[in-house]
């Protein structure tokens, strides 16, 4: 499949292929935020619970007596065996984490629960994948988030994302490597959330890869299983931009079919928790950027507080920690925050406070820049610092260049600046699909991103008829 | 360095809000950031940022020019040192008032406009002109339009334009015999005051009688001309830096120079002795400096990428007809002008197609 755009910069603090095994916390704290959804917690202060057993749970779509009875619940796993304490917002009230003291053995195989692809009905297939955690892994292009867990609509084409560029998240080969046969035990399920005659779409790297070589040879033959080849450019791994790319490359597909995309980490969980018998209670976890000293892929259990896993080397009064990747994720504070069901990946950024002398006649020797003009030895120069002050845009050109949906920003930004919504909407501006690199990549440091978010917000609520 | 970032820290509560000296706060913040890097942390996703800024984009856009320069300072002494530093004051003057005026900061686009106006200026010319012709090139030519990244026309070449219109028999006779040997005019023409006006003309002029310079002095650049333009191999020597830079976009230069060459060439083989021949024509006056530095200005230039190609094949076609058809011996500066006012145009039918694309899509 070609992608068009992108753009990947080149960054000390690249995770190793290791993949290092992180204890057991003595003690973890579950968010009870997740995929932007807030849960409620089933459990009670004190309460002794086991790994597996449901803490939390929420309402994926209308109020929660229809939720329950629509099947429409996502619900949090206990990720080990402990005695809960509820921690709770002092202003609104509401418990936000649940922290899990005196923790168990927590066994992390239970043949008692494993279930066998061959005597599972979809219905059970479902109901098991949301008891342990895993529904919410799942993308739906029907619904831009996760997929109705009532069976209702059912996906023609499950993508496999093994491709992720962004700096620096855990790669597709490091667990590919890892969990091979988790991976094909997971992989054995799909078929049952799929609708007839559908696909399970493997997205790769490149097909020479070894690791790549391995899985070509052990999958062929199974018909339902595609290979599709994509340059590991971010933002390829974007949900929407998959979709699109699919889409225009199989034109079987029906513009309302619906296409489900989950990534190779979640199919892994799958594997673990459908054929080990136990909710997913564990993450690998990329560890990276430059302010971290011997970055690496981390196995972790899930609720294990951040400051757990920072070694002492890192000067946290000089670290911005971000949760996700460069791109997008966002600061999180060490102290207080812990590994959620969700992170796939921490990225360290140097917080600067000198202020360069003379810096734009300096020669480029440490600055890896999108210009070509900065050729030289990768260094830990990227930081917090802006690097430069707010100006009118001069039309370089480099945002259109990076735009992996083919957008001119700097044309919306143009209209936007002038307040002319209509026209930005008509130049695509609601297929902008938050990648950032825009803003990274701006020689006028313009808040691109910030300034289309906020317009296309407007024009939701316009369109939804609120004011 | 430290003195300094001390010195700055200490005079900065001067020209803070409420104080007598704040409205020249902007002049202020132009050293300060100059000197060192601004200290402004990201605030909005993504929190790291890219190092490329306006600051170094400008500066490189300036180094691309050293060969030119240089070789203006050999061929045509340090007058042009002297040049470049009224060129420098004049828009400096300007820029400043207009920031304190709109309490803004200075931007930075005077840096490269002020560098390259004195090499499109006849070397000979008085500095009083100079200052004259780019005062008129920042005022009109862009803070009118409301500072860098919003002006038309380029700054420089309104700045040249007036002045050729303004004052011709000035810039007619403005012309220095270049110099040669190991140090070729630089210790020759070293004073404030204009040198004797020159009677001889430049090639382009000669061309006209059907007097041909050798192609041998045009890549070399031993001929009257402009301060910077003279020498095609420095020229072409710059091109490739801003272009390897990626400070001016390929397409602009590429569809310029084939424009340029393939419409004299159908002119040569359909009325032979009409035009000049193509490669003479690509070497002299200031076609090469004009593709490469003038014509790829981001800001005056269409901001699409796609609109870059017909702007840059109206630039070649407009260059030659103004050369071979009409009075002026030169074509670059008025094609290029031409061609910033169409640059707005082309981006519409950019714009016009992407959102009928967008409309049956969506």
């Amino acid at each position: 499949m070609k992608t068009r755009g992108g753009y990947t910069p080149k960054i000390s603090g690249r995770p190793s292929n290791i993949l290092k095994k992180i204890p057991m916390a003595s003690f973890l704290s579950v968010d009870l935020r997740r995929n932007g959804r807030q849960y409620n917690p089933l459990v009670k202060e004190g309460q002794k619970i086991k790994i597996g057993d449901t803490i939390a749970e929420t309402e994926l779509s209308g109020s929660k007596e229809e939720a329950r009875k629509n099947q429409q619940t996502l619900v949090l796993p206990s990720p080990a065996d402990g005695t809960v304490h509820l921690i709770k917002n002092k202003e609104t009230g509401i418990t936000v984490s649940i922290k899990l003291t005196e923790i168990g053995p927590s066994v992390d195989t239970n043949p008692a629960r494993v279930k066998d692809p061959s005597r599972l009905t979809p219905a059970e297939a479902r109901k098991v994948l949301v008891e342990r955690g895993i529904w919410d892994y799942f993308w739906s292009s029907a619904t831009k988030s996760t997929p109705g867990t009532d069976g209702a609509i059912k996906p023609k084409t499950i993508i496999i994302n093994t491709v992720i560029a962004e700096p620096f998240r855990t790669r597709g080969n490091v667990i590919l490597q890892q969990f091979w046969h988790s991976i094909v035990k997971g992989m054995s399920y799909l078929p049952l959330l799929l609708a007839d005659y559908g696909t399970v779409e493997f997205i790769l790297t490149h097909r020479k890869d070894p690791i790549v070589q391995l899985m070509l040879k052990e999958l062929t033959g199974k018909a339902w299983v595609k290979f599709h080849f994509v340059d590991v450019k971010y933002p390829v791994e974007n949900h929407l931009l998959l979709d699109g790319l699919l889409r225009e490359t199989k034109a079987n597909l029906a513009p309302d079919d619906d296409i489900w995309i989950v990534d190779i980490q979640s199919v892994e969980a799958i594997g673990i928790s459908l054929g080990k018998g136990v909710p997913i209670s564990r993450r690998i976890v990329a560890m990276g950027g430059p302010a971290f000293p011997d970055p690496m892929h981390i196995n972790v259990r899930i609720g294990t507080l951040l400051k757990d896993i920072i070694p002492e080397t890192v000067d946290l009064s000089s670290t911005m920690v971000l949760r996700g990747g460069l791109f997008t994720g966002t600061p999180v504070d060490p102290e207080t925050d812990s590994v959620g069901f969700d992170d796939d990946a921490f990225f360290f950024l140097p917080v600067k406070k000198t202020r360069e002398f003379i810096s734009f006649i300096r020669p480029g020797m440490n600055k890896k820049s999108i210009f070509p003009n900065f050729q030289g030895r990768i260094d830990k120069d990227i930081s917090t610092q802006m690097r430069g002050e707010l100006r009118p845009c001069i039309a370089c050109g480099k945002c259109q260049e990076v735009c992996p949906v083919g957008l001119l920003p700097q044309i919306i930004h143009r209209y936007l600046y002038s307040d002319r919504l209509d026209e930005a909407q008509k130049m695509g501006l609601e297929s902008c699909i938050d990648c950032n690199l825009c803003t990274f990549i701006c020689t006028s440091k313009i808040e691109l991103r910030e300034q289309f978010f906020k317009a296309r917000k407007v024009l939701r609520t316009e369109r939804e008829g609120g004011v | 360095m430290k003195l300094l970032r001390t010195f700055f820290d200490k005079i900065e509560p001067v020209f803070d809000e409420g104080k007598p000296l704040s409205s020249l706060h902007p002049i202020y913040s132009m050293f300060d950031n100059m000197m060192f890097l601004t200290d402004e942390k990201t605030r909005n996703a993504p929190f790291g940022r890219d190092p490329i800024e306006i600051k170094r984009y400008m500066f490189l856009v300036i180094i691309a020019l050293g060969p030119c320069f240089l070789g203006a300072l050999y061929f045509f002494g340090i007058r042009v040192l002297w040049m470049l530093i009224v060129s420098y004051a004049a828009g400096a003057v300007v820029e400043i008032a207009f920031a304190v005026i709109r309490k803004e900061e200075v931007n930075e686009g005077f840096l490269v406009s002020g560098f390259i106006f004195p090499l499109i200026l006849p070397p000979g010319i008085p500095l009083w002109l100079v200052a004259v012709g780019m005062i008129f090139g920042i005022l009109i030519g862009k803070e009118v339009f409301g500072g860098t990244g919003r002006n038309l026309f380029n700054p420089a070449l309104v700045g040249r334009s007036f002045l050729a219109l303004g004052y011709p028999s000035i810039m007619a006779t403005s012309w220095i015999t270049p110099g040669s040997g190991t140090l070729g005019n630089l210790l020759i023409n070293y004073q404030l005051a204009a040198p004797e006006a020159i009677s001889a003309a430049t090639p382009l002029v000669q061309a006209k009688s059907g007097i041909m310079s050798p192609l041998k002095d045009l890549l070399i650049g031993n001929i009257l001309g402009s301060a910077g333009e003279t020498s095609a191999i420095l020229v072409i020597l710059g091109g490739i830096i801003i272009l390897a830079a990626g400070m001016a976009n390929w397409r602009t230069v590429l569809s310029i120079i084939l424009s340029f060459a393939g419409f004299n060439l159908l002119l040569n083989l359909f009325s032979p002795g009409t035009a000049n021949p193509v490669l003479f024509n690509m070497l002299s006056g200031g076609f090469l400096f004009g593709a490469f530095f003038m014509a790829t200005d981001p800001v005056t230039s269409p901001v699409t990428i796609s609109a870059k190609w017909p702007y840059g094949i109206l630039i070649g076609l407009l260059a030659l007809l103004i050369r071979t058809f009409s009075g002026f011996v030169e074509g670059m500066m008025f094609a290029i002008l031409l061609g910033n006012i169409f640059a707005p145009l082309f981006d519409e039918v950019v714009i016009r197609i992407r959102m009928k694309r967008y409309a049956k899509k969506y």
